[in-house]
């Protein structure tokens, strides 16, 4: 079968999307492929299609667990079977099992910590590995949205599985993190097929407001006006909730927060109500979205300024993945800013809860008060490079951590100059990816651009109250 | 009041001045610690031990203060009394709720969690087979539920409308009987062309406050999983849901090593020396066995004549303080008297 076949007898597509064909075909040709399209295109299909042509198993690396259960989940609803996830969450005896018969999978998603695992790398070593793929390849480097301190020991697990045949996909990869991300896989010989990050279908629309508790009547009088389905950002969970709780007390019904700090099941419902379209506002923290694939978003608002340019974009992203018109509407009050200067700081351990591992030799997980998951990883990983290297390990951690919070601020400013701009966001935006601006109708509100195409035209509405419990059951299991 | 803080209330009632308020937070969790455990039997509040999931120490130590502030509480944590206004709102409160009668947190702790998600699970496929809905992403994330309910659907799917009708007679007879609204357990389960609520959604939808639903939820389900234990021979498929799920009794994993040891014969001293523990330590985790264990026989430990006092001067009565026991009987050790306790309240749960 040619790959135009695939696309349409295996994926049902009729045509690729901008981007696809290049990246599968390089792969194809036996080329290290560095892919950067943009957000919500299609980079999955530039793995999983390959993987039909080629034999062997296709190993991919992605930075979050629910990520990687999104993507093993939508791939078992296409009928692929041979799909397995290995995560620390899985049970020890169930892992063992898997990686007795990983060659029975076509698709192993794996976290960066398993490649440390030696009986994991074991497995794959028996392997025959068709390709390697590290998806959201930005979180690699320290200048990408995102960073993952073991994202950088992908290089080292790559060489010792042979060097197989590797994809990189990315959306938001400037001309530095590109650079960062051939150096940290190792790839010397690599193609790279750079598009656009414009996604000419989402308007840009920045609103500054006043003080902050005008932002919850604009929050409110935009989710009235525009079709939804839309996602709410927030840069807090408690923000999220009470934003929620506000939306409902004024009658927006269909509506419900997401964060991480909710019970999974939780999450999960919220997810397939939104997905289902049974509900179609979510106010949510950055946690939600990242593989969930619905279509028909259209609209993103962002409660409070992203921490930088890559965020607002991914988070964007999300909107109007069908191609069709999406709008993107920023709430901004001077001094939002100041609020990541606090989540910046929060996510890296502070100076005492760094010196009671580096000095009274505590166990990370023994620190006062406990470390979150994030601060964890980071307090491991430095501790561990520092031995590597024979350096002193509170010098290396703080040493990291200060360049971290510094390239932070640098990009908390850059975010903050575009909003402050008076020049087309679009334009400025592509500009820091070195890209050259286009024009377009409906483009941003410095260039002008018409809300009213984004107006709400049908909301659905819910009629689940006053249902008797009978007949509810007998819906769900029918008694013929 | 919410009713979680009516239900602490109630609990530190019943340690008051013998135990500090985080006990009762260790009993709400389930912590599988000797003092927790024997805790739950002492003071027979076994009913809420593992109920509340949700509760971390912050939130607890929050509604703590919150109860001292309203006047509700007196003392400091470590001695805690309820006022005559935290009775009145324990009154209130759980004289509208109810006492939750058929709540079995030690017993169904561990069980009904499992049981939920299986059901959850299984619902939501043989709704699917029913329509005949193949694309749906599943309830549950968890790979051994998933495994389990695969098979549990490969077994007894032969006629597949027949199963989904099998399954609403079953669960139309379970909802019946239980003493909640039966939305509490049915708007939680996701099927074709509808998906479940969250807690607090269906809290919402309830009109209720979200602690509340989640008593009477949990209250509902463990009905339910006791209505399945008793009348399995009614509910073949319930019944399979329930089939294999083996609850160990809570003990922790430092007095089953005791109980290997003891197994093999050995004394406290020479179990505590191989063990490099205290003497005490070892004797925790004999009354811990003592407690959960319905084979442990306390005999090598206490004779018949020496039980038989302890029962005599007052320990088969509720007696929960050992003082003054201890004070009736100079003879006994301490650990005598834990001992025999423990081995009663065994008897009533
Ligand atoms: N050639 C195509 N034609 C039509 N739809 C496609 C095509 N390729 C992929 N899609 C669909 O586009 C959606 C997005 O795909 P995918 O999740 O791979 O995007 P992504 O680029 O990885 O997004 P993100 O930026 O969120 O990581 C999916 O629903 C997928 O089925
Ligand atoms: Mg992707
Ligand atoms: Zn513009």
């Amino acid at each position: 079968m040619t790959i135009d076949e695939h696309l349409y007898q295996t994926f049902g597509f009729s045509s690729f999307r901008p981007g696809q064909r290049e990246t599968i075909e390089s792969l194809l040709g036996g080329r290290h492929t560095l892919s950067m399209l943009p957000t919500g295109t299609g980079k999955s299909l530039c793995y999983q299609l390959p993987a039909y042509m080629l034999s062997g198993s296709v190993v991919v690396v992605s930075p979050l667990l629910s990520l990687m259960q999104d993507q093993v989940e939508q791939l078992k609803m296409k009928g692929e079977k041979r799909v397995i996830a290995l995560n620390s969450f899985l049970q020890y005896k169930e892992k063992n099992a898997a990686l007795l018969r990983l060659d029975r999978y076509k698709f192993i998603f794996l976290s960066p910590e398993m490649l440390q695992m030696p009986n994991v790398m074991q497995a794959l070593r028996g392997l025959s590995i068709a390709l390697f793929v590290v998806d959201e390849a930005h979180c690699i480097s320290q200048w990408g949205y995102d960073f993952r301190p073991d994202y950088s020991l992908l290089g080292k697990a790559r060489t010792q599985l042979g060097s197989p045949l590797t994809l990189a996909l990315t959306a938001t990869a400037n001309q530095k993190v590109r650079a960062d991300i051939r150096e940290k896989l190792r790839l010397t010989d690599v193609e790279e097929w750079v598009f656009s990050v414009n996604r000419p279908n989402i308007a840009v629309n920045i609103e500054m407001v006043e003080e902050p508790l005008q932002k919850r009547v604009r929050l409110l009088e935009w989710v009235q006006f525009l079709q939804a389905p839309g996602i709410v950002y927030f840069s807090g969970r408690k923000s999220a909730e009470e934003a929620a709780a506000y939306l409902k007390q004024h009658g927006i019904n269909r509506s419900a927060f997401y964060h991480g700090g909710m019970d999974a099941g939780d999450r999960l419902l919220i997810q397939h109500q939104f997905l289902n379209g049974e509900i179609d506002i979510v106010c949510a923290t950055s946690a939600f979205g990242m593989g969930i694939n619905k279509e028909n978003v259209r609209f993103v608002i962002h409660y409070h300024m992203p921490a930088q340019i890559e965020a607002y974009l991914q988070e964007i992203g999300r909107a109007g993945r069908d191609g069709k018109p999406a709008i993107s509407v920023l709430l901004y009050v001077p001094g939002d800013e100041k609020l990541h200067e606090f989540i910046a700081e929060s996510e890296f351990p502070d100076e005492g809860q760094i010196r009671q591992v580096t000095e009274y030799g505590l166990h990370p997980r023994d620190v006062q008060p406990p470390l979150s998951e994030t601060q964890l990883r980071f307090l491991v990983h430095y501790a561990k490079t520092a031995d590597e290297q024979g350096q002193s390990r509170s010098e290396l951690i703080r040493d990291v951590r200060r360049k971290l919070l510094e390239k932070k601020a640098v990009k908390r400013v850059e975010m903050k100059h575009w909003v402050e701009s008076k020049d087309c966001r679009r334009a400025a935006y592509m500009q820091m990816f070195h890209e050259k601006a286009s024009e377009q109708l409906q483009c941003c509100d410095r260039c002008g651009l018409d809300p009213v195409l984004y107006k709400m035209k049908d909301r659905m509405e819910t009629a689940e109250k006053g249902m008797d419990w009978r007949e509810r059951l007998n819906i769900l299991l029918p008694e013929f | 009041m919410r009713c979680l803080e009516a239900v602490v209330l109630c609990m530190l009632k019943e340690v008051e001045g013998e135990r500090t308020a985080s006990s009762v937070f260790h009993l709400l969790k389930g912590k599988k610690s000797a003092q927790t455990i024997q805790d739950a039997h002492l003071f027979k509040l076994d009913k809420w031990f593992q109920t509340t999931p949700f509760l971390t120490m912050a939130l607890f130590d929050q509604l703590i203060e919150g109860l001292q502030q309203s006047g509700c509480l007196e003392g400091d944590r470590q001695r805690s009394f309820v006022t005559a206004k935290g009775r009145d709102e324990i009154k209130d409160v759980l004289g509208q709720i109810g006492t939750f009668p058929h709540l079995s947190g030690w017993k169904l702790g561990g069980t009904a969690p499992l049981f939920f998600s299986r059901l959850q699970l299984a619902v939501q496929v043989v709704s699917h087979l029913a329509y005949q809905d193949r694309t749906y992403y599943p309830i549950t994330r968890d790979e051994g539920v998933q495994q389990w309910v695969k098979q549990f659907v490969k077994k007894n799917g032969f006629e597949k409308g027949k199963l989904a009708a099998s399954f609403h007679r079953e669960i139309r007879f379970v909802l019946e009987k239980q003493p909640e609204h039966p939305d509490c357990l049915l708007l939680r389960f996701s099927g074709h062309s509808q998906t479940g609520k969250t807690i607090e959604q269906t809290a919402d939808l309830l009109c209720m406050e979200p602690t509340e639903y989640w008593f009477r939820f949990l209250h509902s389900l463990h009905a339910v999983v006791q209505t399945v234990m008793n009348e399995g021979e009614e509910l073949p498929l319930l019944k399979q849901l329930l089939s294999d799920i083996t609850v160990s009794v809570p003990l922790t994993e430092s007095a089953r090593k005791t109980a290997a040891y003891l197994h093999k014969g050995m004394k406290i001293e020479e179990v505590a020396a191989a063990r490099r523990l205290k003497r005490a330590t070892i004797e925790d985790h004999i009354v811990e066995l003592a407690l959960n264990d319905p084979y442990f026989s306390i005999r090598p430990f206490i004779d018949e004549q020496k039980e038989a006092a302890v029962l005599k001067a007052g320990g088969s009565s509720g007696v929960r303080q050992l003082k003054p026991l201890k004070d009736r009987l100079p003879d006994h050790s301490y650990f005598e008297i834990r001992l025999v306790l423990a081995k009663e309240s065994r008897g009533t749960t």
